[in-house]
């Protein structure tokens, strides 16, 4: 029977919440990804569409206006941006769409018990889940192009989305649990990503970055992400793989820092919702 | 399994009401500043209920009622004292929460059984089940938004009573439909009551609340006023609600319910309506088999005998249960003065069931047409009694 004892300090541990709610996890993931094309006509293309648009305009801007030619070992720009642009877009949706996940699904907090930290965690999974089969679909295209295969180094690709999926967990967990208490933090967001996509080197290699602020440069564990996805695809292998350890001791900060708040406060949510 | 479903020790919920926004991102900073005032919704409360027990929850409206459901629901968390909660526990604290308006009926009944804590296969079986009491068979594969609100309430009620909880948590839902929702609903209780199962349930209707608890807590200003049997704590509730009206009618200065006609001269008037018991005392509440008397006193300005009228209505929906008129009995008033007459109507052996209920007393002109004045007396029957209607009809059980 199950038994449910309210002390102060009460708060179960997010892995056996994810483990004890999988079927929740699951229809919710699957709600979350059915509600964003309810509606509309072209459905799941739209997952396509919207980072083709931008592929394309970022390519023209460079490749056309600019004249940029090949980058960093003779890749064209436009597949150097593929690499660092799916990752991006994934990782934005997910912390963009994590902020409103609790004040979205305040009829739920309010109404219902169950482990809210779940409506985050599917937020994140759906976002990436449409942005990876898109990702898919351009990385099989662009290997038919080329013409070559990405062998058993497509396997790593799971090294950087992993690390990416739980910097983003640790981040929305830590987003929806403070827009429920300050809503300016939806504006925040907004504005903090646009900065963050510069910040990252998406439309310029990491090597262009000047020594000066390097280091400042460097803090960003998506630095080293995006330049894995990077070399995993164009060069088939995991290069600076120590560089990845930053990211990795970042991942496990954020994912201990965003499941302890956020446990620590879902009590609240239905006070302030 | 004799441990309780629910436990409440010492339960306190105080909610923090800040004045603007910008004071809550403040008290991070300065947290020993006060910015908060402290509204207590919920005050030491001390509450059990056992398996198989059915508890209504009464009390006006911000009493604490949906506060000490949240907290046994789970929604929000105490501020003080220790509750234990026992069990799988049904929430329904509205009907039809979570449902997609842009989903199918069935893609909202597994999202919303699987939020209740089911498993896939869990409510593979219990579809069923929950298609019969929606009664929306062909309607279960389209869109939630092109439903009737009807079905809507039907499928989210449910959805919430087939997950087969220990205890159903019901916050004021049958408010809202109509009365076939009602009744539907209520069956439903009471299968689930019959199977065992507990229910804590919050309702505005003494009705409702008598027909499926045994127990009720009555809940005023945050902390428990009085606790126990149904039928007595229902009572003593509406015995409250009673004295507010009344003084709430003192404080507008109006005349004791009376509808005079616009002429008061030339109509006859209902000067004085007492409410008496067998000893000739005033009161408004009886025991089954008391002796009422409703003493009328009318002014005729044509010196004309008048005609007098007794009805007698349940309080809560003014169903008629009896009505007389004096001269249908051949009873000439008592002439008290050239313009003042006087009758008494006597009910003796009162087979009222326990409930509340009003006497509407009337004066006629002779012919008895025109009605010119009314005066409405509330009263209640006190007792238990597991009889069901309005009154107890004069029987015996034979087994010749």
């Amino acid at each position: 029977m199950p038994r449910r004892v309210y002390v102060e300090g009460w708060h179960p541990c997010m892995l056996t919440v994810l483990t004890t709610h999988r079927y929740l996890l699951i229809t919710m993931v699957r709600r979350e990804v059915g509600a964003r094309f309810a509606g509309t006509s072209l459905g799941g293309l739209w997952s396509l569409i919207h980072p083709a648009i931008l592929l394309g305009l970022y390519t023209m801007v460079f490749s056309v206006i600019y004249r940029v030619g090949e980058v960093e070992g003779g890749h064209s720009f436009a597949e150097f941006v593929f690499c660092g642009l799916w990752p991006w877009l994934a990782f934005q949706e997910a912390c963009l769409r994590s902020v409103t996940a609790i004040t979205t699904n305040a009829n739920l907090v309010k109404k219902l018990q169950f482990p809210s930290a779940l409506l985050v965690v599917a937020v994140v999974l759906a976002s990436f889940l449409v942005q990876g089969v898109g990702f898919l679909l351009f990385l099989i295209g662009l290997m038919i192009w080329k013409g070559t295969l990405l062998g058993g180094a497509g396997l790593l690709l799971w090294i950087p989305l992993g690390l990416s999926l739980l910097l983003a967990i640790g981040l929305g967990m830590l987003l929806a649990c403070s827009n429920v208490f300050f809503r300016d933090v939806e504006q925040l967001a907004t504005a903090g990503m646009t900065l963050w996509f510069f910040l990252t080197p998406i439309l310029y290699p990491a090597s262009l970055v000047p020594d000066s602020i390097d280091p400042l440069f460097s803090l960003n564990p998506l630095v080293s992400i995006i330049d894995a996805y990077r070399s995993i695809i164009l060069s088939g292998s995991l290069n600076p793989g120590g560089a990845l350890v930053y990211s990795v001791c970042c991942a496990v900060v954020l994912l201990y820092a965003g499941q302890y708040v956020f446990q620590r406060c879902r009590g609240f949510f239905a006070d302030y919702l | 399994m004799s441990a309780p479903l629910v436990q409440s020790h010492d339960l306190g919920k105080c909610y923090k009401l800040y004045a603007r926004p910008l004071d809550r991102l403040k008290v991070f900073f300065a947290p020993r500043r006060h910015y908060a005032q402290d509204f207590w919704a919920l005050r030491s409360v001390h509450f059990t209920v056992q398996a198989g027990e059915s508890w209504g929850l009464i009390g006006r409206n911000g009493a604490g009622k949906s506060t000490l459901l949240k907290l046994i629901t789970g929604v929000t968390r105490p501020s003080t004292g220790r509750l234990t909660v026992t069990g799988r526990l049904g929430a329904l604290l509205e009907l039809g929460t979570g449902f997609h308006p842009e989903y199918t009926g069935r893609e909202n009944v597994y999202f919303s059984a699987a939020m209740l804590g089911l498993e896939r296969d869990e409510t593979e079986s219990i579809l069923p089940d929950i298609l019969d009491f929606a009664d929306i068979t062909e309607f279960i594969d389209r869109p939630v938004k092109t439903y009737s609100s009807g079905m809507f309430m039907r499928l989210g009620f449910a959805v919430a009573t087939s997950v087969r909880p220990d205890i159903l948590v019901a916050d004021e839902i049958l408010s809202v439909g109509d009365e076939a929702f009602q009744k539907k609903c209520i069956r439903r209780m009471e299968a689930f009551l019959e199977r065992g199962k507990s229910l804590l349930f919050c309702s505005h209707s003494m009705y409702h609340v008598l027909k499926l608890c045994q127990k009720a807590l009555w809940i005023d200003h945050g902390t428990v006023r009085m606790s126990g049997g149904a039928a007595e704590v229902t009572q003593a509730y509406e015995e409250y609600l009673r004295e507010l009206e009344a003084r709430d009618a003192q404080a507008d200065d109006q005349p004791p319910k009376s509808q005079s006609g616009a002429d008061v001269s030339l109509t006859s008037r209902l000067r004085n309506v007492r409410l008496l018991n067998g000893r000739n005392q005033e009161t408004n509440v009886f025991d089954m088999g008391d002796t009422a008397r409703l003493e009328m006193i009318a002014e005729v300005p044509d010196g004309r005998p008048p005609v007098f009228a007794v009805g007698c209505v349940r309080r809560s929906d003014k169903l008629g249960i009896y009505g007389i008129f004096s001269d249908m009995d051949h009873v000439e008033p008592q002439r008290l003065d050239a313009t003042t007459f006087r009758i008494v109507y006597e009910a003796y052996n009162l087979s009222l069931l326990p409930s509340s209920y009003t006497f509407r007393a009337h004066v006629l002109d002779p012919p008895a047409l025109r009605m010119f004045d009314t005066v409405e007396k509330d009263f209640s029957i006190r007792g238990e009694s597991r009889e069901l209607g309005l009154c107890r009809l004069p029987h015996r059980w034979r087994c010749d």
